[in-house]
């Protein structure tokens, strides 16, 4: 119940900024729309294969965390931390806690985007999913998102080392859009970089949800991939406690 | 055992040194050289129950950074702190739940909505009853004046409204212990008295122990038996307040005022003159003097008016932040 007061209040605080999340929304899908009316166009796209483009812009939104930011320029570099260390509960739910409200707002508008497609330009996507399996896609993609989530936390906690993680945050970008087959299928990559991207936990939260939503998976397949992502979870978790425990104690509440 | 205690404290940062201009970056891109700031060095004190210790020192002395010590933001680079049997830094869910760290520059609430709803998200934070909760904010709200203010943006209040709003919040968990960093900073006469009055009663009332710092010495005047000076992350005196001032002024002035001309011959002998134009005349006496000097004044002369100047405390603690010594 608790849990639930304190979601309602940062729901509350969400929609006062509710335009930032449809323009988050809208860019990436402006930004992908000549693939997709490529792939739609002219009848020489497969219709699978524009719905992978649409479903992958769809759920980078849904399973992409957008943490980073706020986590190592705001409250470790400039020291906005000091609000959270004092409050007893834990850094990390309050930074999830936080971002759950864009995620259901945006949920609404990528529902509402897919009927858009499915309504008016049925064969560009083409979703074959049985019904019976949803609940099963929506644990992959809230897994996909915990994953990416925990993730750019641990990754955030650098910031309590190097002054400039900059750099490397746009690295870790490129490489995650690479191994989560943003930029094509990942059956269509050579075999090693299949292979990596397989043992490494971002396809997780990219690839396989997108292709389990779009039906393509049997039901093994997605055990399969939720038991991957549980243990990715796991690791990821034990990372992030550590760096957490360490990093912190390198905190210096500079400038406040 | 005292509720709060800190042995040997010391808290130093790195910082890292870059000269001007393009070449020193380039230079210190190959060689970063650092120095370390003893920001706090080797500081011992001890707490009790319900004390208000006035936490004094010139910018840069330390003080805010002996608070987030103690309130476990930093972690220390050596010593040990005890604070209700609790290491701060452990952040111990129920050691955060019985204190409060109040940083007067600062704004803890949410800028875009009303304080009520920061007050709300809190009170889930801290899991603090439903009755408890409207009754702790009845009275606060009530001690401070501020149910007008309470459903408004907190972005469109003034800074004293603010900073009203910020103390609620603050205490809205009932702390036991109360760290104020500089809570009056910024704020106007009227105001700063009726924060002041505020921590007083939230002392008494509460039993509660609270640290304060303050660049306005009437806060500390006014609140504070107890008091440390600090300065270059080092304890220049920890006592009473009085006992300071005391030892600092030896000398007082007495000031007159004659209803008739009178000399200045036996004035002399009794002090030192330092103004006399007849009607009025100002001495300065050797303090334990002060009593057998007006007594003899006032059943010597007619006297329509005669004041003894209390000693200014900002200029004997500013005396000590200079000395270095006590
Ligand atoms: N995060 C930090 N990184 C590096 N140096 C710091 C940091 N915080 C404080 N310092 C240094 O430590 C010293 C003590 O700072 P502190 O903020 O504790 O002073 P203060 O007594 O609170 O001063 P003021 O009255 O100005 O608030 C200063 O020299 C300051 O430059
Ligand atoms: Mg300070």
């Amino acid at each position: 119940m608790r849990w639930i007061r304190m979601l309602s209040l940062y729901f509350e605080r969400t929609f006062e900024y509710r335009l930032r999340s449809l323009l988050w929304l809208m860019l990436p899908m402006i930004n992908n729309m000549t693939l997709i009316l490529f792939w739609t166009g002219a009848g020489m796209g497969s219709s699978a294969l524009s719905t992978y483009y649409i479903l992958m812009t769809i759920g980078g939104l849904l399973t992409t965390s957008h943490v980073e930011y706020e986590v190592s320029e705001i409250d470790i570099k400039q020291g906005q931390l000091v609000n959270y260390l004092t409050k007893p509960i834990s850094y990390y739910w309050m930074n999830l806690l936080n971002e759950i409200p864009y995620r259901v707002l945006q949920m609404i508008y990528a529902t509402t985007i897919i009927g858009f497609f499915l309504l008016f330009f049925p064969r560009a996507l083409s979703i074959t999913l049985n019904m019976l399996y949803f609940p099963l896609v929506i644990l992959i993609f809230t897994l996909g998102y915990l994953l990416s989530f925990t993730f750019k936390m641990s990754l955030s906690y650098l910031a309590f080392w190097f002054k400039d993680i900059h750099g490397l945050m746009e690295l870790v970008t490129i490489v995650i859009i690479i191994m989560s087959g943003g930029i094509m299928p990942l059956p269509w990559y050579p075999q090693t970089l299949q292979t990596i991207s397989n043992i490494l936990p971002f396809a997780y939260s990219g690839y396989y949800p997108v292709v389990s939503l779009q039906g393509v998976l049997s039901l093994n397949q997605m055990i399969t991939v939720i038991t991957v992502q549980g243990i990715w979870l796991s690791i990821l978790l034990l990372i992030h406690n550590a760096l957490w425990s360490r990093g912190v104690k390198e905190f210096t509440a500079v400038g406040q | 055992m005292a509720t709060l205690s800190v042995s040997h404290l010391s808290k130093h940062f790195r910082i890292y040194k870059k000269e001007a201009g393009l070449a020193g970056s380039i230079r210190s891109f190959f060689k970063r050289t650092y120095e370390t700031s003893k920001a706090v060095d080797d500081i011992s004190f001890s707490i009790e129950q319900g004390e208000l210790v006035g936490f004094i020192g010139p910018n840069g002395a330390g003080k805010t950074t002996t608070l987030k010590c103690l309130s476990g933001l930093i972690y220390p680079t050596s010593g040990e702190i005890n604070v209700l049997g609790y290491t701060p830094f452990d952040r111990n869910h129920e050691y955060l739940r019985s204190i409060s760290l109040v940083m007067g520059q600062k704004s803890q609430l949410w800028w875009d909505l009303p304080a009520m709803e920061s007050y709300l998200l809190y009170k889930e934070m801290y899991d603090i009853p439903e009755m408890h909760f409207k009754k702790t904010l009845d009275e606060l709200v009530t001690l401070l004046d501020l149910k007008e203010i309470l459903h408004v943006q907190v972005r469109k209040l003034s800074l004293g409204q603010r900073m009203k709003c910020e103390l609620v919040a603050q205490l809205l968990h009932s702390p036991k212990i109360l760290f104020l960093d500089e809570p009056t900073i910024g704020l106007d006469i009227v105001m700063q008295q009726k924060i002041r009055s505020f921590v007083r009663e939230y002392n008494k009332k509460y039993n509660a122990t609270i640290i304060l710092t303050s660049h306005y010495m009437d806060d500390v005047k006014e609140l504070c038996k107890r008091i440390i000076i600090i300065n270059h992350g080092r304890i220049l005196y920890d006592g009473s307040l009085d006992a300071v001032v005391s030892k600092h002024t030896q000398l007082k002035k007495i000031s007159i005022i004659f209803e008739k001309p009178t000399t200045q011959d036996e004035l002399e002998k009794r002090g030192k003159i330092l103004s006399f134009d007849g009607i009025n005349a100002t001495l300065e006496v050797n303090k334990d003097k002060v009593a057998a000097v007006t007594g003899y004044i006032l059943s010597q002369y007619s006297v329509i008016d005669l004041t003894i100047e209390e000693p200014q405390i900002e200029e004997i603690i500013s005396g000590i932040f200079s000395s270095s010594k006590v």
